[in-house]
């Protein structure tokens, strides 16, 4: 009992640690409100030409679904740069000999981060959803819970993807260029650029099988178009790559312990 | 029974190495060239259980690695280790509860809370009841004198300040051997002699095995019953603070007033000051009797004052540090 109740309590002391930033997060959410207002220009031009339904999507449902994918992606936890950091200034030494696993470690901690980020982008979130678009048309309060199940597993398979690649610093000393390609990705085929009805068939039956789209675009879909059997579906795929990029980071995190060279002396 | 046994302990880092300029850096690019570096060289000593230990040596002598092996960090090359019957590159884990570290230079407590919060999350990852951890508080608040720093954030607080908390920190599970890397640098005099005296403390009240890496002198002077210096990755000496300065000092100092202008004109003897009525000079008693050139340096004019000191623990260990890295060149040139 002892052994799950120490990872709680990481959680709860990260929670207060962030909570220092419960302020600056809000303003940070500027960005936010900055490029929902640049799509929504965006897509009501394209509306406005091509009709009330691009590819299934009402324009109260594209603005609520980027503003989830916006949600899900701001609400990321800083771990790529604070493991790299601890790598990088020795400062993992302190973190390797405490009796816990440290990836677990890391998540607890990043709970918090975590946690605090997606409280302030759903404030905003809603505040702009509602002022742009006024409420997503069809919603039901009843499922409000499954969507946010689905939000979570999407930030949480967001974190081990990573931590997986900051792991790559206990062998390369840059690698934030993995970071950089992996959010494209994400912005790309998870779908928060456009939904990816709008890609062409093949590249949307491709994407639909990438990790990605679980991260953005899966969430989001679920949200302006709930049903129960999109519900199973989505969280049976993402828990599948919650599964894989969990493992996948205690396998990198195992090698890379047996092959660090602690920086600094 | 030694709590720590070390032998033939290597340690060897492969690092990139690149030619000077933006050529290198291109030819680096293609075809990296690797060095190894020999940071640990086949090392062995042991621990006792209760022992305050000095482990000391110059920058890059290999001290740090060696405390990251001991603790489990970093996985030794090849050699055999054992820290309280364990392994620690296996064990870590299990090591981890029954082992404390304090890197001066790092912190491990929480930047934006207060230490009790840090306190309190240790307790819970080291899994200690409620109740110990309460006492176990208590306890180290009173010894620490850190009662009213419990409440302020780490950030606001002191560089002394926060090197008191992070020793508590480090030691909230009661740990059977800390292992603290220069846990007093950068502090002023005073908090550095109360860093000690909590040492001292500890090592009395809970028998804890104190394993020190630093450069201070004073340190090792105050604190250390033993002291091993290693240099360039190996022992190069290993015995009690005490023979240290009977065994590789025999340089001892005299300074003199005298009542009159004298001219010191004695053979084996170094003249370091010598200004009109005051003289300080240094005898090497390998060398030369001290009591006939007390002798003679009483005859050369009226003597208002005298004192013979040793040479600061300092000198002696900058002495040995240059004398085996002398031998050392020598060895690898005959090589």
């Amino acid at each position: 009992m002892k052994k799950i109740t120490k990872y709680s309590y990481i959680t709860k002391i990260s929670l207060s640690n962030n909570l220092v930033y419960f302020g600056d997060f809000l303003a940070r959410n500027f960005f936010f409100v900055f490029i929902i207002y640049i799509y929504m220009m965006l897509w009501t031009n394209i509306y406005g030409s091509k009709g009330d339904n691009i590819a299934g999507f009402t324009l109260n449902q594209m603005i609520w679904y980027l503003v989830v994918t916006e949600i899900v992606t701001l609400s990321r936890s800083n771990v790529f740069n604070e493991v790299n950091q601890d790598v990088k200034n020795g400062n993992i030494a302190y973190m390797l000999n405490k009796p816990y696993n440290y990836i677990l470690y890391c998540f607890s901690n990043s709970l918090g981060e975590m946690g605090v980020k997606l409280l302030t982008n759903a404030i905003v979130g809603l505040i702009i959803g509602v002022l742009c678009v006024g409420p997503l048309k069809n919603f039901n309060f009843i499922h409000l819970p499954f969507i946010i199940i689905s939000i979570l597993l999407g930030i949480f398979i967001n974190f081990f993807i990573h931590i997986s690649l900051s792991l790559t610093s206990f062998w390369l000393e840059e690698n934030s260029a993995f970071f950089w390609i992996y959010s494209k990705l994400v912005f790309t085929l998870g779908g928060m650029l456009i939904p990816l009805e709008l890609f062409p068939e093949w590249l949307k039956n491709i994407s639909l099988n990438l990790p990605f789209a679980y991260v953005t675009y899966a969430p989001a879909k679920l949200a302006v178009n709930f049903s129960f059997d999109r519900f199973l579906y989505t969280v049976a795929f993402q828990i599948m790559y919650l599964g894989i990029f969990f493992l996948l980071s205690m396998g990198i995190f195992r090698k890379g312990a047996k092959a660090l060279n602690v920086n600094g002396g | 029974m030694s709590i720590i046994q070390v032998s033939n302990l290597q340690k060897t880092f492969k690092v990139k190495t690149k030619s000077a300029g933006l050529k290198g850096s291109i030819k680096s690019m293609f075809s990296p060239e690797y060095k190894e570096i020999e940071a640990v060289k086949g090392i062995s000593f042991n621990v006792e259980k209760g022992e305050i230990l000095a482990f000391i040596g110059p920058n890059g002598a290999g001290k740090s690695t060696t405390i990251k092996m001991l603790t489990g960090i970093l996985h030794p090359t090849s050699g055999d280790l054992s820290v309280l019957g364990l392994n620690p590159s296996k064990d870590r884990k299990e090591l981890s509860y029954r082992i404390g570290t304090v890197f001066g230079q790092k912190s491990q407590l929480w930047f934006h809370l207060p230490p009790i919060d840090s306190f309190n999350l240790l307790g819970r990852i080291y899994e200690l009841d409620d109740d110990y951890l309460k006492k176990r508080i208590s306890y180290l608040t009173e010894m620490f004198e850190i009662g009213d720093l419990l409440e302020t954030p780490v950030r606001k607080l002191s560089l002394g300040q926060r090197i008191r908390c992070e020793i508590a920190a480090s030691i909230i599970h009661n740990p059977e051997i800390i292992f603290l890397d220069e846990p007093t640098i950068g502090l002023d005099v005073v908090v550095k002699h109360k860093i000690r005296e909590l040492i001292m403390r500890l090592n009395k009240e809970e028998k804890t095995t104190i394993f020190l890496t630093s450069h201070d002198a004073g340190d090792i002077e105050q604190v250390c019953k033993r002291v091993i210096i290693i240099n360039h990755g190996e022992v190069v000496l290993d015995e009690p603070v005490k023979s240290l300065k009977y065994n590789y000092l025999n340089q001892k100092i005299i300074d003199l007033k005298y009542k009159e202008p004298v001219e010191i004109n004695i053979p084996n003897i170094k003249v370091l000051k010598h200004k009109g009525y005051a003289a300080k000079v240094e005898v090497d008693s390998s060398i030369c009797d001290i009591d006939s050139v007390i002798a003679e340096l009483m005859r050369l004019g009226k003597v208002a004052d005298i004192t013979i000191s040793e040479p600061p623990m300092e000198d002696i260990i900058s002495y040995i540090y240059q004398q085996k890295a002398k031998v050392g060149d020598i060895v690898e040139e005959n090589n």
